[in-house]
């Protein structure tokens, strides 16, 4: 039996580890629904942000600075990224040919970022140290802090969906892209948007994983992938659905390599997925 | 009009035996340089994995996992051969039936979601595959990897007993293996059964309308195309001899990625397409070697380019070539004189 301190850790870890995967899919499923891709460069973006983190922290800028400027430079890298490479093109399937762009952007991201920044594993300076009490358990601050970011910027882009006129007309063009360009809307401007919004969630999925864990070429592959998981759990466009998705996995991922060891931890996010699917294709609370 | 039908029919006929004389003598063009068989073995080995990814998108699927049935495969002939005491060619086959019958159980649950969906949810399959090796280190030896996977048994082919531990020689096991898949392959796509691929491609409700057991069809499309890889894969294991579940390994997200790309750059319509790309970008990574650390950057930047200006990749540009020479023809009638070069 293990103690109470390594389980609370294992929980924490997880919703910490969660909350990154929201972030993630916060991105991928504005990209994917306003625009109909799958942007698999989306891990790369990530850990572009993590190391733009790194490097400003290393010219003695503060790490929330730091982390402010790269989630800006990822939005207008976002921006750039929709306008020359996945801009629709007349006659074209979009999903295979979003698919193949977005795969050829990662081999050249991946690839600059080793040779660039090294294949050595770096790590930022911890958003702030120590740990505190819990019920009697030790919890290290800089987990919750990153809960805590994580949960101010969910909220951040919910007001702005619900509440401003850019945010509606983003959800409009998401609903019915035709429909909403009669009314005015411009659907490759709410591309753009999605895209810089996606872009800078990333940057900051990637500077807070950076604080926690370590920052490698290759760290983006692992959270993109459970972003769509969680997509896929929580159904298309749900913002709630993609909360109880990437608390699923995180806490999945967080505590089963503690209780059964890793092989086995390794199934479950196939086994809830495909659990998922067989009783709810749409997703926990997705919709048509 | 039949006249250059027959003339084309002819020019077919020609490369073809061009090529499997040139595929048969390449040991003795390349006098027995055992690099350049290497690279030609693996070549052979990914166009029939290439090859098996087409075949899903003959049912308008991208799938992203078949390197995690190429893992089946590979990990089930491994240890088939060096724990069960099997002998190449039955675990070849049931290293196959093994990636078949893991893609049909997951077929079910996979199908019934289409499009981007389904290419993440082969994504998250071949990951968790990987996932599993990597961490059950007790079967599969781990992040160290499997090591001393054996070569194929010598066979006596009239009177002669051949030997498969050798570049040269397994390079025709390979080759004939591959050769034999892909016309199964080729097979399917003419026959019957290519009828319902093409109506549930085209409009899949429309053909679940008409009567086609639309997530049936799809699973067997599925099934067959896991069964390939699945042989890549345990022709890839008796080649190697050893096997790794690294991230960076042949088996990690950034192989997906790259058969992926091999199968766009050479055009994903033609059955040709994937031998195309493969074959070419793999004589582009030869040709990098030497900033090998560029490299992915090279193949990244031709994906895009590809899917930019020539959406019917490398295979297409006959074609492409054929509509543009015809429109330029039709304007130079339409505007005799002078007018030629504005549009």
């Amino acid at each position: 039996m293990k103690s109470f301190d390594v389980w609370m850790q294992a929980i924490v870890n997880g919703i910490a580890l969660g909350w990154l995967y929201v972030l993630m899919a916060m991105g991928l499923t504005l990209m994917l629904s306003i625009m109909g891709i799958l942007q698999l460069a989306h891990g790369e973006i990530y850990m572009m942000g993590a190391f733009l983190v790194y490097y400003l922290t290393r010219r003695e800028i503060g790490i929330y600075p730091a982390i402010v400027v790269s989630m800006a430079a990822m939005a207008v890298l976002g921006v750039i990224l929709e306008r020359v490479l996945f801009r629709p093109r007349p006659g074209r399937d979009v999903a295979l040919t979003s698919i193949v762009i977005s795969t050829g952007l990662t081999l050249i991201l991946s690839s600059a970022a080793v040779v660039g920044f090294g294949l050595y594993t770096k790590s930022l300076p911890p958003l702030i140290s120590g740990s505190f009490d819990l019920f009697g358990a030790g919890v290290p601050k800089d987990r919750i802090l990153a809960i805590g970011f994580s949960v101010v910027a969910l909220i951040l882009l919910y007001t702005f969906l619900k509440r401003t006129r850019l945010g509606l007309a983003m959800v409009a063009s998401a609903q019915n892209r035709e429909g909403s360009f009669l009314k005015g809307i411009n659907p490759n401007h709410m591309s753009m948007a999605a895209m810089a919004i996606g872009c800078a969630l990333a940057a900051l999925a990637g500077a807070l994983a950076g604080s926690i864990l370590q920052l490698h070429p290759y760290m983006g592959s692992l959270p993109m992938i459970n972003g769509l998981v969680t997509i896929v759990l929580g159904g298309l466009g749900s913002i709630p659905g993609a909360v109880i998705g990437g608390m699923i996995l995180g806490l999945l991922n967080g505590i089963l390599p503690v209780m059964f060891g890793a092989a086995a931890a390794s199934v479950a996010p196939l086994v809830i997925v495909i659990l998922v699917l067989l009783f709810r294709p749409k997703g926990i609370l997705g919709h048509e | 009009m039949s006249e250059t039908k027959r003339g084309r029919t002819v020019a077919k006929a020609a490369a073809v035996v061009v090529l499997v004389v040139v595929v048969f003598l390449m040991p003795n063009i390349l006098s027995g340089n055992k690099y350049w068989l290497t690279i030609l073995t693996l070549l052979a080995i990914n166009v029939l994995l290439v090859s098996s990814l087409r075949s899903v998108i003959l049912i308008n699927e991208i799938s992203l996992g078949h390197v995690g049935f190429a893992l089946i495969g590979a990990y089930a002939q491994a240890l088939l051969m060096m724990k069960g005491g099997l002998t190449f060619w039955p675990s070849l086959i049931l290293s196959g039936l093994l990636a078949a019958a893991v893609a049909s159980l997951l077929g079910h649950p996979f199908l019934k979601v289409r499009g981007i969906y389904f290419s993440i949810l082969t994504l998250l399959t071949a990951e968790t595959f990987r996932l599993v090796v990597y961490y059950w280190t007790g079967l599969t030896g781990g992040s160290l990897g499997l090591v001393g996977v054996p070569s194929p048994e010598p066979v006596t082919l009239f009177g002669r007993t051949v030997e498969f531990n050798t570049v040269n020689t397994y390079y025709y096991l390979a080759v004939g293996v591959v050769v034999i898949a892909l016309l199964i392959l080729y097979h399917f796509e003419r026959a019957y059964i290519n009828f319902q691929w093409r109506a549930i491609r085209d409009d899949s409700m429309l053909a679940g309308a008409l009567g086609i057991n639309v997530v049936g069809f799809k699973m067997v499309n599925f099934t067959i195309s896991a069964f390939m890889a699945g042989i890549s894969g345990g022709l890839f294991a008796a080649f190697q001899h050893n096997l790794s579940p690294d991230t960076t390994s042949r088996f990690g997200v950034t192989m997906s990625i790259y058969l992926l790309v091999y199968m766009v750059v050479g055009g994903q319509t033609r059955f040709i397409g994937p031998l195309i790309g493969t074959a070419v970008l793999t004589l582009v990574a030869e040709a990098t070697r030497s900033i090998a650390e560029y490299q992915p950057m090279v193949t990244g930047s031709i994906a895009i380019l590809v899917m930019i200006f020539l959406p019917m990749g490398l295979a297409g540009i006959p074609a492409q070539i054929q509509t543009w020479l015809r429109k330029r023809r039709l304007r130079s009638a339409e505007a005799p004189v002078g007018g030629g070069t504005e549009r």
